[in-house]
């Protein structure tokens, strides 16, 4: 069974770009694909849950509203959904941001199509990029010792109790000064893929706060049905 | 009722007084009043009080020698009968002893009772001596300040014509003569005789611990505070308690003589040092005031020493009598200090003033001015003129203590006020300047930004523009021009992330940048950058400049070098405290002498010397290149 994708975006040429770079793919689906706020949602309440995407690509700057509505819904109705911003510059802030609504990771575009493949590739093996801004804000935000630089941005009002294996912390410090996976992999000894799950751990556990609402939620609703 | 009272007040007096000024004064007030009612009204049916008698000169106590008798009454006041030397006085016990068996009879036993006699003096009872208080003829000694109570014994008496012989000495310095001599029965005389005795002792004794206890608290405070006015207090006190224990207990380890002199010389300081006090309390600084009362001090010692030499008490005397003259005059300082500027303090003052000034001259009125032989019964009072002068100025002090306590609880209640505007102010000013100081990072920050802009991916666009319109464009120079200008447009925003001045963070930022393109370019990476510490003095500004000198070297490296491996080495010398990031790889070179100003060599320069580091750059033709640059830092 393919992987099913959503892409939530306002510019065609990129949906465009998408679509194209999916095509090549044997085992991803462009699913379905929406250039507002209104209609992704919309789309999601008429959803069935054998319909439901697996993965969620939205870009946050859309013309009726914040693409973070549309991570915050979909998290919302199905918590363990994967969902990836579009962001073509990396903005560091707002990538933050929509980790904490529950977004698990981003991805570039522009870049070319042959990249765009190869981050759904990377995408469906479990992997997503990590700056060394974020990794170093999330450091900062742990309050670890190992950084003595002094507060930069005021942390956003969640993960107070974000805790960090000690690999992970090793890794995000590496990640910090600019090391590849692959560098990080050969520096901590273990594979690449250890290091893509060990990111993607932090940025579970970056949203860990917003999911957990979500089940609440989830649960909430289903009790109020069965009344 | 009358006894009660009597009892209560002597239990007052003997209890309550040493701890309390004000008290004494009381009591003496009332025993004074007490003591101007006939004592008749409340003896009448007890003691009866020997008031006729005749008067002999010399010691007549023997009942063989007779010489000329005269008639006389008492108290005899030799102040005002102008007696001096010994004196024999003959009372007639003969109708008192009637009722005698019925006393006998109930087991109750007769006393003699003299309040006052001196200063020495011998009893004779039907011509046998029975007491002697200090010797016939004794001038240096004076017991006339204590009573002297007399247990009569049955075998003095004869049933009829019992006569009572006194035989009196006294001392031309002193109050001499016999008071009223009562007879009785003893438990009431007793009663009589101890209520005046524990007065006649007690007041004295209370004044002496009270005046030394404020005097030894004032030289604490001198020892402090060297207060002048302090100072007067303090020694005002000492040396009346000195006259006080020489007019009580000096004639018992000196001459009488000696004894006078002192105390006279004592209470002279005493009251001089006072009224120095008084003036410095009133705010008075009259030089010629404080010159007299000066003047008179020194003179003191001067008339003891005059007395030393052996020439009498006289001078002292009239010293004395002066400064008693000079304290009354004195005494209209505080009345027209108080009619000028009334106040509690400054009538506080004057009433004690006038209290003492009363005390004094009641004193000088009973005992020597007034004539009445009745003076001679009167016990002094001067004592406590001294506890009530320090009761007046403690009164005063304590007036003046709680004004400014009240005073300064004000004065905080508004410092705290003036302050906490005050921080009002400078939060608010603050607050105004961190605002203006925003506004220009912010306004700097724009500019820098529109530079970059500017320069970096404008200028870009525009050659991109123009190269696109003239058609000699390939797709791959198209695609590489176009990743530049997003490359710059992205770094553009990273210098506008929080790096947080972190050199290393900026390093690892732009390799993510240029991850994609180095890949493409089929470069290996060789990336080893350690923690860089120290980076914290870093500005957004300063952080963007470093961030386009390494770019610069990258995109050297990947447009020119041909390379296949770049190395690059970020290290912290904490010795030298320097961060030196060395960038090599393995590519064609350069002849740095013939390609000096291409390449953004130059621009690499003017940046490295704009941020103070040390940029050196190598590379030879078919060597490869490396560029290092060294850049210091602050404390880790």
């Amino acid at each position: 069974m393919k992987h099913k994708v959503a892409l939530v975006e306002d510019d065609d040429r990129v949906r465009r770009s998408f679509a194209r770079a999916m095509a090549q793919s044997d085992d991803i689906t462009l699913w379905f694909e929406s250039d507002s706020v209104t209609g992704a949602i919309e789309w999601m309440r008429e959803c069935r849950d054998e319909n439901w995407p697996d993965t969620w690509l939205v870009d946050l700057g859309l013309p009726d509203g914040s693409g973070l509505t549309v991570i915050e819904q979909a998290i919302r109705q199905h918590p363990d959904t994967q969902v990836m911003v579009v962001s073509t510059f990396g903005d560091e802030a707002k990538v933050l941001d929509s980790i904490a609504a529950g977004a698990s990771g981003y991805i570039l575009k522009g870049e070319g199509d042959d990249e765009i493949l190869a981050h759904i590739q990377d995408l469906r093996r479990g992997g997503t990029p990590m700056s060394p801004v974020i990794a170093r804000q999330v450091l900062h935000r742990m309050r670890s010792m190992h950084l003595r630089q002094p507060p930069v941005r005021e942390p956003a009002p969640l993960d107070a109790g974000l805790h960090l294996t000690e690999r992970e912390v090793d890794a995000l410090q590496l990640i910090a000064r600019g090391y590849s996976y692959d560098d990080v992999a050969q520096q901590l000894g273990m594979s690449t893929n250890t290091v893509r799950y060990h990111v993607k751990n932090i940025y579970n556990k970056l949203g860990v706060h917003s999911k957990i609402d979500a089940v609440h939620e989830a649960r909430r609703r289903s009790l109020i049905l069965l009344d | 009722m009358t006894r009660m009272w009597r009892r209560a007040v002597c239990l007052f007096q003997v209890w309550l007084v040493p701890a309390n000024r004000l008290g004494v004064a009381c009591v003496q007030l009332a025993w004074l009043l007490a003591a101007a009612m006939p004592l008749q009204v409340w003896a009448q049916s007890g003691p009866v009080a020997l008031t006729q008698g005749w008067i002999s000169q010399g010691d007549q106590g023997a009942a063989t020698s007779v010489g000329p008798w005269m008639a006389t009454t008492l108290p005899d006041h030799w102040g005002v009968s102008q007696r001096t030397g010994t004196w024999t006085y003959r009372l007639n016990l003969g109708d008192c002893v009637r009722p005698l068996p019925a006393c006998t009879a109930a087991g109750r036993q007769l006393a003699l009772w003299v309040p006052k006699v001196g200063n020495s003096m011998a009893v004779w009872v039907n011509g046998a001596k029975v007491v002697s208080l200090g010797p016939v003829n004794g001038h240096q000694i004076d017991y006339a300040q204590r009573p002297l109570l007399i247990q009569v014994a049955p075998s003095w008496l004869r049933p009829q014509g019992n006569e009572l012989r006194l035989v009196v000495t006294g001392h031309p310095g002193l109050l001499s003569g016999l008071s009223r001599v009562w007879f009785g029965d003893y438990a009431d005389l007793a009663f009589e005789h101890f209520t005046r005795d524990y007065f006649v002792i007690g007041g004295p004794t209370a004044v002496i611990v009270v005046t030394l206890l404020f005097s030894a608290a004032g030289l604490l405070s001198v020892v402090r505070r060297r207060h002048v006015a302090t100072w007067f207090f303090s020694l005002a006190g000492l040396f009346w308690a000195a006259r006080e224990l020489v007019a009580l207990v000096g004639m018992r380890v000196m001459s009488l003589d000696t004894a006078l002199a002192l105390a006279l010389a004592f209470k002279c300081l005493s009251l001089l040092l006072a009224g120095l006090l008084l003036l410095r309390l009133l705010g008075v600084r009259s030089r010629l005031l404080q010159g007299i009362l000066l003047t008179q001090m020194a003179c003191v010692p001067l008339t003891m020493a005059w007395y030393g030499i052996g020439h009498g008490t006289g001078l002292l005397q009239q010293c004395h009598t002066l400064v008693q003259l000079t304290l009354l005059i004195l005494l209209t300082v505080p009345m027209w200090v108080c009619w000028r500027r009334p106040g509690i303090t400054h009538m506080l003052i004057l009433v004690g003033c006038l209290a003492c000034a009363a005390i004094g001259l009641s004193d000088a009125w009973l005992l020597h001015l007034s004539g009445w032989p009745e003076g001679f019964e009167h016990i002094p009072l001067t004592s406590h003129m001294a506890a009530c002068f320090l009761l007046s100025v403690s009164a005063s002090m304590f007036v003046r203590v709680d004004h400014a306590l009240k005073l300064e609880v004000a004065h905080k209640d508004a410092l705290e006020r003036e302050v906490s505007a005050q921080r009002e102010e400078l939060e608010r000013l603050h607050r105004r300047e961190s605002e203006r100081v925003r506004l220009e990072a912010v306004s700097d920050e724009r500019a820098r930004i529109i530079r970059d802009m500017h320069d970096g991916l404008g200028s870009q666009l525009v050659g991109l523009l123009s190269t696109v319109q003239s058609g000699a464009y390939t797709q791959a120079e198209l695609t590489q021009d176009v990743h530049e200008a997003i490359d710059q447009l992205r770094l553009t925003i990273d210098t506008l992330e929080p790096l947080g001045g972190d050199l290393a963070s900026l390093l690892g930022q732009l390799r993510f940048r240029l991850e994609s393109r180095l890949r493409k370019i089929g470069f290996q990476v060789d990336w080893r950058v350690d923690p860089l510490p120290g980076g914290n003095e870093l500005d957004t500004s300063t952080l963007a400049s470093l961030q386009r000198l390494f770019y610069e070297v990258f995109s050297n490296i990947m447009k020119h070098a041909k390379a296949h491996r770049v190395v690059v080495r970020g290290t912290h010398d904490a010795h030298r405290s320097i961060n030196e990031i060395v960038i090599t790889d393995d590519g064609q070179g350069f002849d740095p002498l013939q390609d000096a100003g291409g390449r953004g060599l130059r621009n690499m320069r003017l940046r490295a010397v704009q941020l103070g580091a040390e940029l050196d750059i190598t590379s030879q033709p078919g060597k490869g290149t490396r560029v290092s640059l060294s850049l210091p830092c602050g404390p880790a």
